[in-house]
């Protein structure tokens, strides 16, 4: 029954975090070994606002008038989804090896925390105001699911890059193996939970299946099942100079192995109290079968064996216009599959200052959450060090009440 | 130096990241939480447990109580202990003698000692050993063979040969050999077939046949024999059991019906008691209840028995002997007592936790006139029963039950706390009773915190001309819990439970049918803080 809670629960709690979208302020075209550190965060919803999200991420009571905001904007559709990502890169010209100019390797190793649910309005309301308000009625929870992983992967990669006009387009591979750390997962096509006028019964009539990875070997060494995922991409000149950007991110799958969980149940299950003999005989132990375990144990059918997971798949196209040395315009759409993601149309312009001070504004529409405006600054050092740091949610920080999304991103990059 | 500085660079900015994740502190939030907590049937099972509810045929139900308050069985009435005979065979001249020479051979008695002056001429052996030592001065070995022509298994006699070890340097030679009885048939009329607890042995000894020379046997060497039965216990035992008297009590017994009653009054209709005396040993017995009384240990209320055997001797003759299975025809013995020639019901009236009895009881009080034919099996002893029935037909007043629940709620749970509420008890009751409910937290120092409101009461199912509950009545009660309440909850341990009943009309006895139960919901209606913690 934690699984309940924390499916329940789990719809509202996120702490992880996607790729941020076109972060490349400074082009190096030159061959050198290039160390590129990134973490970045997001989190977002289309009818939870940040006051909301903020509250229930970073803690806090979360008071009525704070419920009754969300209630007015919740939809049929709800969905929310969170990504965080740590990722070191380390970037080797072939020539150092091979005399091969135009090619590198690319090695690396990245932490991903994945988060994304769909969630009826009663699911909501039953989780935040309780089962009293549906009294008498059933509260809808049907086409509701929810999925979250954690693992850490090692990247191999050949990226080829070509110069045109001062200008750099990559194109190349990734591959990367897995090791999954932990995973939950509850899709529900079918249910809802009944709650009798005076309370004397709740009916749960629910079809829905629960996975879990391994939940006696947790934390960042748990190695509970592996996996491949693969990252594609290119770039490419048009004839008047401006670049077309492809890419595939992290399609792949992850195998987790037989210690892991799966519940299934199809049923109506019927609860109208502990069932004591004699009343005269309740006790702690009898009050412990209200356990909600105990309660799942009852409907559920319960194995544990290996399954496996397709990843949220993103794809990206993007446009770079180059308006002179000091404007360049991006228009693209990112869409993720498998992660309840509303396809992400955005725009990012870039005012270069010099040639090692850049600005970035974002607009975006979309993703997990609605409309977004971010902000980004990059600074060069000598050209050997770039750094830049930015969000693509400004109106997070500004109007949390009515804005759905933050997020923020840090990159280091370092040339030797 | 410059690539050094950009290492630094590189790993105090990825410091700086990790560090910036956290675990954050968990949100919380209050909910109205309506659910079922507990479903339960009160029954009179749960209320008067220990007891049998039995259906008359005309569906009334009748309380029925059986236990045993005495059993005599064969160790009451003698035992066997512990007996050591000693035997020595020595020569009275020097001798020498070759392999394979007999030197002794005797037949021997020996009694029991059986207590309480019994005289017995067969038993059985459930278990118990007999053991034979054997001390030997002879500077050889020896062939030593004991036989018991008194003991049989199967028409077998038992024989123990066994090998002595010869003396040497001053050391006899010694064995010690212990023989399991069990299942064992004993004579014990000697050998002249007319004694009491007597056993016969036959002892010989002859030189190891497997010897290499003759031996000397010097005067003074001798051979000490230690015959012993130990820890014999019979199944069966038959002879004389003497003319013995023995008295039980004052003894208290355990009487567990009312455990739950802490007050209040019923009035019962009518009452039947059977003290019932079961005999399974063949021996004539008189017994006297001098006195028997009933004791409520909780307010010491006691009553004493009224009725015309008090006092009077009571003669239970022998069981007797089938020789099939069941082994015994146990003779039985009646007194019944009800409210009309006794004061039998004032003794149950007053709620008793304890019985307390004295009784004389005089074994063969003729002498031995079954001329040595008294017989006891250890599994068929005289017995005592104690059987009360009575028709539930009853006026409760202020009846009342007392229990205590263990209850320790999870200060601080992994989920959340209950903030304040209501508890509802929804009840179809279908007794004639009305019911109150009070409630009483304690701390596990049993120290009382507090009493929670009880808003309301159980209400007794109407009842028709005849007095049968024909439909049964609903009742809400509320338990409002304040936040005070709540936290007194929290360190509540125990919660003591105290139900009054009172019958509906209240001049009349009222008679309690089968079916007649209290169906009980308890729905809680919390506001609950979730923390996720």
């Amino acid at each position: 029954m934690n699984k309940l809670l924390t499916f329940i629960l789990g719809f509202f709690l996120t702490t992880s975090l996607v790729a941020q979208l076109n972060n490349e302020f400074f082009q190096d075209t030159t061959d050198r070994v290039s160390f590129n550190l990134v973490a970045n965060y997001s989190y977002g919803s289309n009818t939870l606002n940040n006051e909301f999200m903020s509250k229930f991420l970073f803690g806090g009571k979360i008071e009525q008038e704070l419920k009754e905001t969300v209630y007015d904007k919740l939809a049929s559709n709800n969905f929310t989804g969170a990504d965080l990502n740590y990722t070191l890169n380390v970037l080797i010209p072939m020539d150092t090896f091979f005399r091969k100019s135009n090619l590198s390797l690319l090695v690396g190793v990245e932490n991903v925390e994945h988060f994304d649910a769909s969630f009826t309005e009663d699911l909501f309301k039953f989780t935040f105001d309780g089962n009293k308000q549906f009294a008498g009625k059933a509260a809808e929870i049907s086409n509701t699911n929810y999925n979250a992983f954690t693992y850490q992967q090692v990247n191999f990669g050949i990226v080829s890059k070509k110069v045109k006009n001062k200008k750099l387009a990559r194109e190349g591979f990734v591959v990367s193996l897995i090791k999954a750390q932990s995973h939950e997962a509850i899709t529900v096509p079918r249910g809802t939970i009944f709650t009798e006028e005076l309370g004397k019964e709740l009916i749960l009539d629910v079809n829905y299946e629960y996975n879990s990875s391994d939940t006696a070997n947790t934390g960042i060494m748990a190695f509970n099942g592996y996996g491949v995922s693969t990252d594609l991409f290119t770039e490419f000149f048009l004839k008047n100079g401006d670049k077309i950007h492809l890419a595939v991110n992290d399609l792949g799958f992850i195998v987790f192995n037989s210690n892991s969980m799966d519940q299934t149940a199809d049923s109506v299950y019927h609860f109208e109290g502990v069932e004591v003999d004699n009343i005269f005989d309740l006790n702690d132990s009898l009050l412990a079968e209200i356990s909600q375990d105990s309660i799942i144990g009852d409907i559920t059918e319960h194995k544990n064996e290996g399954y496996s997971i397709a990843l949220p798949t993103g794809f990206n196209i993007n446009y770079s216009k180059y308006f002179n040395q000091k404007w360049k315009l991006d228009v693209g759409v990112y869409y993720k599959i498998l992660a309840n993601y509303f396809p992400l149309i955005y725009t990012n312009t870039y005012y270069y200052f010099n040639e090692s001070f850049a600005l970035k504004g974002h607009v975006s529409y979309g993703g997990y959450g609605k409309l977004n405006t971010g902000i980004a600054i990059a600074k060069s050092f000598n050209k050997s060090v770039n750094i830049h740091v930015g969000t693509n949610n400004v109106e997070a920080f500004i109007a949390k009440k009515s804005s759905y999304a933050n997020s923020g991103f840090a990159g280091l990059t370092v040339y030797f | 130096m410059i690539r050094v500085v950009k290492i630094v660079f590189l790993f105090a900015f990825l410091l700086t990241l990790f560090s910036c994740r956290k675990d954050f502190e968990r949100p919380n939030w209050d909910v109205d939480l309506l659910a079922p907590l507990v479903k339960t049937s009160l029954t009179l099972d749960h209320l008067l447990p220990d007891s049998t509810i039995q259906t008359n045929p005309d569906t009334t139900l009748k309380l029925v109580y059986q236990r045993n308050i005495l059993d005599m069985d064969v160790d009451s009435l003698f035992q066997i202990p512990d007996t050591n005979m000693i035997e020595t065979f020595s020569l009275a001249l020097p001798s020498v003698l070759n392999p394979g020479d007999f030197f002794y051979s005797t037949s021997r008695e020996f009694n029991l000692n059986v207590n309480n002056g019994v005289e017995l001429t067969t038993v059985y052996i459930e278990s118990g050993f007999i053991e034979v030592e054997v001390f030997s001065d002879i500077k050889e070995k020896i062939i030593a063979e004991y036989t018991f022509p008194s003991a049989t298994k199967n028409g077998d006699t038992l024989v123990v040969r066994e090998l002595i070890p010869a003396a040497t340097g001053g050391q006899p030679g010694h064995l010690l050999k212990r023989v399991d009885v069990s299942g064992y048939h004993l004579d014990l009329t000697g050998t002249t077939k007319t004694k009491v607890n007597t056993m016969v042995v036959r002892a010989s000894g002859m030189v190891d046949t497997n010897a290499t020379s003759s031996v000397v046997v010097a005067v003074g060497e001798k051979i000490e024999v230690h015959n012993r039965v130990v820890s014999l216990v019979p199944a069966y035992a038959k002879g004389y059991f003497g003319n013995l008297k023995f008295r039980f009590g004052p003894e208290t017994v355990n009487f567990n019906v009312f455990d739950r009653v802490t007050s209040g009054t019923i009035d019962i209709d009518q009452i039947d008691v059977n003290l019932n005396f079961q005999n399974g040993i063949g021996v004539d017995a008189r017994l006297t209840i001098n006195q028997f009384e009933s004791f409520n240990s909780e307010n010491g209320g006691s009553a004493l028995l009224s009725h015309p055997t008090i006092g009077a001797p009571v003669n239970l003759n022998r069981a007797q002997e089938t020789f099939s299975i069941p082994e015994v025809k146990y003779t039985n013995y009646n007194i019944f007592m009800n409210t009309s020639n006794s004061n039998i019901d004032n003794l149950i009236e007053i709620f008793p936790d304890e019985l307390r009895y004295d009784i004389d009881l005089n074994v063969n009080p003729l002498g031995n006139i079954s001329g040595n034919n008294d017989f006891v099996f250890k599994k068929h002893p005289l017995k005592i029963n104690l059987n009360v029935e009575f028709p539930l037909s009853l006026i409760a007043d202020n009846f009342t039950l007392l229990d205590t629940i263990d209850l320790s709620l999870p200060e601080g749970g992994d989920n959340g706390e209950i903030i304040d509420g209501l508890l509802y008890l929804y009840a179809d009751n279908t007794f004639p009773f009305d019911a109150n409910i009070a409630l009483s937290l304690y701390d596990a120092n049993s120290n009382f915190i507090q009493n929670l409101t009880v808003i309301d009461k159980i209400q007794a199912a109407p009842v028709d001309g005849s007095l049968r509950v024909k439909q049964m009545k609903s009742s809400v009660i509320t338990i409002p819990l304040s936040e005070s309440d709540i936290d007194n909850l929290y360190i509540t341990d125990k919660v003591v439970m105290k139900i009054t009943f009172n019958t509906l009309p209240q001049s009349q006895y009222i008679k309690i049918y089968e079916g007649y139960a209290i169906d009980i919901k308890i729905v809680g209606d919390f506001s609950y803080n979730v923390n996720l913690k």
